[in-house]
């Protein structure tokens, strides 16, 4: 397949573009700023303002908007070069993106009516890089687009046929997809009341105060006008309401979080399947909105599993798993399978050959200045700093206080004490939590890139934080000695280093 | 530093202690211009914040010539104070490329280190700023498939220092023989 001379020189798009782009920085503005445009609107208009003024910022605004709309198309330039297409664009920043066939995703055709009327598409082109994953060309003609495309494609399948030639002969034979968890009514009921409640709790709080406070915004209102009418009924209504609150905030709490979670699972978990296989993992489920959601082997990153103490008590863990992806559709990939048994958990972690590489591995802790640290800066300084307010203001209620750092310090002692990770020639794995426990366990070679922290506090005492990112995941630990968050960044390095299995 | 047994585990198939270390690596420096570059960008941020204070103040009124004395001594200590870690912020800033990786690391008294290997990186991107321009500098941001915060971004290249080592890397990461997707 061979494309014309033009396809490698920097060329623009088809003009269409200015318009498209004109019509997309409007739509961000007004999805974006349409309250401030409103309420600017209002305001100026109560303040004598003639209305020119008015005018004269619209006129301002759009007559910037087409001068912008026009750069961005004067400065977008696109081309070929051997292996790779060259984007320069911006307006004010001028930005040059390469992007290697072999790490070109999907290319894909989008068309919205002007597009189709003026006979251009959008190209977006996915690269599962991570900020500039998905660069798109607004305006290309149909039959040029397609030309690229198939290029583009076909190049990267012959870059890639090279490298894979010698691989496939290592290849395993296939195994059948197998269903290894079919969550049972019974089962689902289990999950749904083992719930973290305290989310669900917090989710209804949020919305309830959003509303009340709507409503307190409209009673205060017409409050004056009712300010007698409210003095002669008023001690009744107090004493009434008072008890009545109670019933209904205690019911409010245990009920209620408890209704809307076993509501939110039965939706989102009913009929769960889980199905395992040499190609795959495929999870489905779902009342209303069935979802599928699946995962081929190599493109998974990380398996996590854990409990809160109910689901332990149940035998009960939410299996995590996490496939690779770009940052922004993180969590719509990420395949979580609650009411996992400790086999489910094993077959997957076999599937992946966890099991067989997890021997010898060595415990690791973190450091107790772990907690120590917390109970200072989250604990006592804030502490100090508003306590003597809050007694001001609220005297001996303001005691009350005193009890945060305790509550920090309980917190993190309790972290301490449960963090652990475990390290072998194959393997990074950890344990963690705070109620339950929880466990992640990912391999050497599968890691991006690392990232090692300290704080002036960790650099004296030759403290470190270590961050291993992976495609859509990240592990991190905190507070270990500099010593093993350098012997992990250099094995590391040395395992990607030397990959030849690749991440995906 | 002193032990000398594996800390991760036993029979390791490499001696780790004996792997590259980043941590007695020498760093390049970022060009000199870019310590202009992070006077004049902080310090813009510093005039937008004194303008606001300032109509602020006039709004207000009632200030007397001695309440306008204070706060613009106060201010310009504190502007002396915030120019004072720009160039000592500058120093902690610095780059090294060896043979299958590139890193960076920055922060006065908040150190960061980030480390990507060639064979993670996923795309290079240049830059300039309408700053870095009258410098003549521009910089390199290397993404990996690990998200935004995992990117490595290096400001403060001569011109065709950040060409070079984009090509540099772009030819590395093409030779590596990382089969995905």
């Amino acid at each position: 397949m061979t494309l014309t001379a033009d396809f490698f020189t920097p060329s623009r798009q088809s003009p269409i573009a200015m318009l498209l782009f004109l019509l997309k920085f409007l739509r961000i503005t007004i999805r974006q700023a349409w309250p401030i445009v409103v309420s600017l609107v209002f305001s100026l208009r109560k303040v004598a303002f003639a209305d020119w003024v008015i005018y004269v910022i619209f006129i301002a605004i759009g007559v910037l908007y087409v001068f912008f709309s026009v750069f961005s198309y004067l400065r977008f330039r696109y081309h070929l070069r051997e292996g790779e297409i060259v984007i320069t664009e911006g307006v004010i920043t001028r930005t040059t993106v390469n992007l290697p066939f072999e790490k070109i995703q999907t290319i894909d055709f989008k068309q919205n009516v002007l597009q189709q009327l003026f006979g251009v598409v959008e190209l977006a082109i996915d690269s599962a890089g991570s900020k500039k994953q998905e660069v798109s060309l607004t305006a290309i003609p149909i039959k040029r687009a397609e030309a690229l495309r198939e290029y583009v494609l076909e190049e990267k399948k012959s870059i890639i046929a090279e490298h894979q030639v010698e691989e496939e002969t290592t290849q395993t034979t296939t195994s059948p997809s197998t269903v290894i968890l079919n969550l049972s009514i019974g089962e689902l009921l289990k999950v749904g009341i083992t719930q973290n409640h305290i989310k669900s709790l917090g989710l209804i709080l949020v919305f309830f105060f959003g509303i009340f406070e709507q409503f307190r915004r409209l009673t205060e209102e017409t409050e004056l006008a009712d300010e007698e009418l409210q003095n002669t009924v008023g001690s009744y209504v107090e004493s009434t309401v008072t008890t009545w609150l109670w019933v209904f905030s205690i019911a409010f709490i245990l009920v209620i979080p408890l209704a809307v979670s076993l509501v939110t699972t039965v939706f989102t978990y009913f009929n769960m399947q889980l199905s395992l296989g040499s190609d795959g993992v495929k999870l489905v489920s779902g009342l209303l909105n069935k979802k599928q959601r699946s995962t081929t082997l190599n493109k998974i990153q990380s398996v996590g599993w854990g409990s809160n103490p109910l689901q332990k008590l149940l035998g009960l863990f939410t299996m995590k798993i996490y496939p690779a992806a770009a940052t922004t559709v993180k969590l719509k990939n990420l395949l979580t399978i609650p009411g996992s048994r400790k086999e489910q958990i094993d077959k997957v972690l076999e599937t992946l050959h966890f099991k067989e590489k997890s021997g010898g591995m060595r415990e690791h802790r973190i450091s107790p200045a772990y907690y120590q640290r917390a109970l200072l800066i989250i604990g006592l300084v804030p502490t100090v700093i508003i306590a003597p307010f809050i007694f001001y203001f609220f005297t001996w209620y303001g005691l009350l206080t005193l009890l945060w750092p305790v509550f920090i310090y309980v917190e993190a002692l309790v972290e301490y004490q449960k963090w652990r990770f475990y390290t072998n020639e194959h393997i990074l794995q950890t344990r963690y939590g705070l109620f339950g426990i929880h466990h992640k366990v990912i391999y050497w070679h599968k890691i991006q890139a690392i990232k090692i922290t300290q704080t002036p506090y960790q650099k004296r005492n030759n403290l470190a934080n270590i961050v291993c990112y992976q495609a859509g995941h990240q592990m991190r630990i905190p507070y270990i000695s500099l010593d093993i968050a350098q012997q992990i960044e250099q094995y590391a390095m040395y395992k990607i280093e030397t990959d030849e299995v690749g991440w995906m | 530093m002193e032990t000398t047994d594996d800390l991760l585990f036993e029979n390791a198939p490499v001696d780790i202690r004996a792997l590259p270390s980043s941590e007695q690596l020498s760093y390049h420096k970022l060009a000199e211009g870019y310590l202009w570059v992070m006077f004049i960008r902080s310090n813009l941020f510093f005039i937008i914040l004194s303008l606001i204070a300032i109509i602020f103040a006039i709004a207000k009124g009632e200030l007397g010539l001695t309440d306008w004395i204070y706060a613009v001594g106060g201010w310009f200590v504190l502007w002396i104070l915030f120019n004072v870690f720009i160039p000592l912020k500058y120093r902690q800033k610095g780059y090294s490329v060896r043979d299958k990786d590139i890193i960076y690391k920055s922060g006065l008294f908040w150190k960061k280190k980030i480390i990507i290997p060639f064979n993670r990186i996923q795309h290079c991107e240049v830059q300039q700023g309408p700053f870095s321009k009258i410098f003549g500098l521009k910089s390199l941001t290397a993404f990996t498939a690990g998200g935004g915060s995992s990117d490595l971004r290096i400001g403060g290249l001569p011109e065709e220092g950040a060409e070079e080592l984009k090509e540099f890397i772009i030819s590395k990461i093409t030779s590596e023989h990382d089969v995905d997707s």
